[in-house]
């Protein structure tokens, strides 16, 4: 090696290292060597007479050809971050989250466009379009993340998919055939999807037009909204109320990928969904997340002289415990209908 | 659309692609480093471009059917593989498919 000239030389080295970018740290040093060698043996071989040539060393690296695809075949690894198994429901997904997300957030600058019209429209309008653009490309990635970590955790290594491919009989057997569920227990396809673009709307809504969650009053020529959240106080509930509403998400796509009611995404879907009522009670019973000067505006605006035949604070109380029980009721009879039909129709 | 011959081409490289695992055991009952078996091949017939071989010699080996050894001794440092006991045990066997197929696939195709 020490003969070759240095331009040679140079052409090799960038060859490797071009060649090692791509090989883990951990097998670097030994497939570099073995590379390095099958360089040299190459063109001793084909260029008997002046292996160091440069002329050489270009004929022995262009037929060894790009390094990067070199160092591909030496991993040989499984290279996918979503796999044929997930793939058409990833793409699915996708179609149905990117254009919704779009959509409820041009629904939410829509709104803020007509009830709180800014000056400079086109400013707004920008501003509108960068962010529907940025939320796009995030719901984008998480949808990605979620599918990359269902393909890393389902857990096919590549030897067993091999021997499953080739019809090896003992990894298989007509006991593995699935049953044919029954109708009823089957989930269609459009109640989880609805779902998940029901929560992404919500979700869109709460993040970025929180102030129209509440009532609209025409008093004056632009009208305004009371809203039902403290505007100063709603920013801190965002994250607990993502988590919740990701939950949410997580319940839907259970139920997607089972496709059916069946025992064990029953009790999945009961974890869930507890967490889920026990972060929504605590997070409704927080004073900090209502607007306080919502019962007074709301009195205002009925008029504050009428006689009160009902005390409008009482009625919020009574509103809260509704809320309180719709949600437990909801839970409740959620996961009984999930138990039930995953015991009755298996 | 495909030429006949373009066409050929991959399936030939597809029916060869198998068969290079064949020939590279038959060889390693005695140890070897990559170039020199891409010569010894080469004499048989079996074309195999070192930029298949070195990266299926170290699958191999990872697999368990060969062993592998650094020899430093000489002017370049060389990595000798050779066939470890479930290799050849795999050879065996990958011998015996390979007869009953040649012969099922020459009875097929000497009716034409």
């Amino acid at each position: 090696m020490g003969s070759k000239s240095s331009d040679t030389g140079k052409l090799i080295e960038r060859y490797i290292y071009a060649f090692s970018r791509k090989i883990p740290s951990s097998q670097r040093e030994e497939t570099v060597r073995e590379v390095r060698g099958m360089i040299d043996d190459m063109a001793a071989d084909m260029f008997p007479d002046s292996p160091d040539d440069a002329a050489s060393v270009i004929a022995v690296l262009e037929n060894l050809g790009d390094p990067s695809l070199l160092a591909d075949r030496f991993l040989d690894r499984k290279k996918c971050l979503i796999g044929p198994d997930f793939f058409p429901t990833y793409q699915l997904i996708l179609k149905i989250v990117i254009p919704v997300t779009a959509a409820g957030l041009a629904l939410a600058l829509i709104l803020k466009g007509v009830f709180e019209p800014s000056d400079n429209i086109w400013l707004e309008l920008a501003e509108g379009l960068s962010s529907m653009f940025s939320a796009a490309v995030q719901a984008f990635a998480w949808v990605t993340v979620i599918f990359a970590l269902v393909e890393h955790f389902s857990g096919v290594s590549p030897a067993k998919a091999e021997l499953v491919a080739e019809g090896s009989p003992e990894l298989w057997s007509t006991d593995d055939l699935p049953q044919i569920p029954d109708n009823k227990s089957v989930i269609k396809r459009s109640e989880p999807i609805v779902g998940i673009v029901f929560i992404v709307i919500l979700m869109i809504l709460l993040n970025f037009a929180p102030q129209f969650f509440g009532i609209y009053i025409a008093d004056n020529a632009p009208g305004r909204f009371i809203s039902v959240f403290e505007p100063e106080n709603f920013p801190n509930f965002i994250p607990a109320v993502n988590i919740l509403l990701c939950l949410g998400i997580v319940k839907e796509f259970i139920r997607l990928f089972e496709g059916r009611y069946t025992l064990r995404s029953s009790f999945a879907i009961l974890f869930i969904s507890g967490i889920s009522l026990a972060m929504f009670l605590v997070i409704i019973k927080q004073e900090a997340l209502w607007n306080s000067s919502f019962p007074e505006e709301l009195r205002a605006l009925i008029g504050s002289d009428s006689p009160s035949v009902f005390d409008i604070t009482e009625i919020f109380r009574k509103l809260y415990l509704f809320v309180v029980v719709i949600g437990i009721f909801g839970f409740i009879v959620e996961n009984a209908v999930n138990f039930y039909k995953s015991l009755r129709y298996n | 659309m495909a030429t006949a011959l373009e066409i050929a081409s991959a399936y030939g490289t597809e029916l060869r692609r198998g068969s290079i695992v064949l020939g590279v055991l038959s060889r390693l009952n005695t140890p070897k480093y990559g170039y020199s078996l891409v010569q010894e091949l080469g004499q048989y017939g079996l074309i195999v471009e070192p930029g298949t071989l070195y990266p299926l010699l170290r699958r191999l080996e990872s697999q368990g059917l060969l062993i592998s050894e650094w020899e430093t001794d000489g002017s370049k440092p060389r990595k000798y593989y050779s066939m470890s006991v479930t290799g050849s045990e795999v050879y065996d066997l990958l011998k015996a498919d390979w007869k009953d197929m040649i012969f099922s696939l020459n009875n097929m195709i000497s009716e034409d």
